[in-house]
């Protein structure tokens, strides 16, 4: 992915954070494993340091 | 992140909760204008340096993003019920225990979807955030 790519995708998964922390809540209280925030958070980190590796 | 490292901040937060509640109380007591822009800004950057202290280097942005949730759902619930008990204990205000503030969007938004009833948006927001802690403590834990 081009450099304005992985700079998006990173974007938008930080703004897509608050779904994922929702998604958390209701995976909490139905008793399932809640790990869609750190996927999300984890995945946005990538696409940064795809971004940066772009540039460099 | 260690189980010991998540509980110290729970109990950090919750200290700092119930010291912003009390300083609150005060300003509102008087009379004076509270910025809660400024007092939010603050408790980040309070909250940021606890995590600044407690976390090792290099630190992980998934980790200090998700420790910041964690104290958030936290602090929103003790700070609201701090708030409202000490205005009635020590300032003797007339309000209901389960009075939410007039100017939050957040506050606003739970009450228009519970259709004006406080007390359920009062419930439902407590619940809801100590769920957000919960979730993010078992994603911090390894």
């Amino acid at each position: 992915m081009s450099f304005f790519g992985s700079l998006l995708g990173s974007v938008v998964k930080v703004a897509l954070t608050p779904v994922a922390v929702a998604k958390d809540v209701v995976n909490v209280a139905t008793g399932k494993e809640a790990d869609a925030t750190k996927k999300n958070l984890e995945d946005a980190v990538d696409d940064l340091e795809d971004a940066m590796d772009d540039i460099t | 992140m260690e189980s010991w490292k998540l509980l110290l901040l729970a109990l950090v937060t919750i200290v700092g909760a119930w010291l912003s509640a009390r300083m609150e109380a005060r300003e509102y007591a008087h009379n004076r204008k509270v910025s809660h822009f400024l007092l939010t800004c603050l408790r980040v950057m309070v909250a940021g340096l606890v995590l600044r202290s407690l976390l090792p280097d290099p630190v992980e942005l998934p980790v200090v993003a998700m420790s910041l949730i964690y104290m958030m759902g936290i602090f929103g619930p003790v700070h609201r019920i701090c708030l409202n008990q000490i205005r009635i204990n020590r300032y003797f205000v007339h309000i209901p225990w389960s009075h939410l503030g007039t100017e939050s969007k957040y506050d606003t938004f739970f009450r228009t979807l519970l259709r004006g009833n406080e007390k359920a948006a009062f419930v439902s927001m407590t619940t809801f955030e100590l769920l957000i802690a919960a979730a993010m403590y078992t994603q911090l834990t390894p």
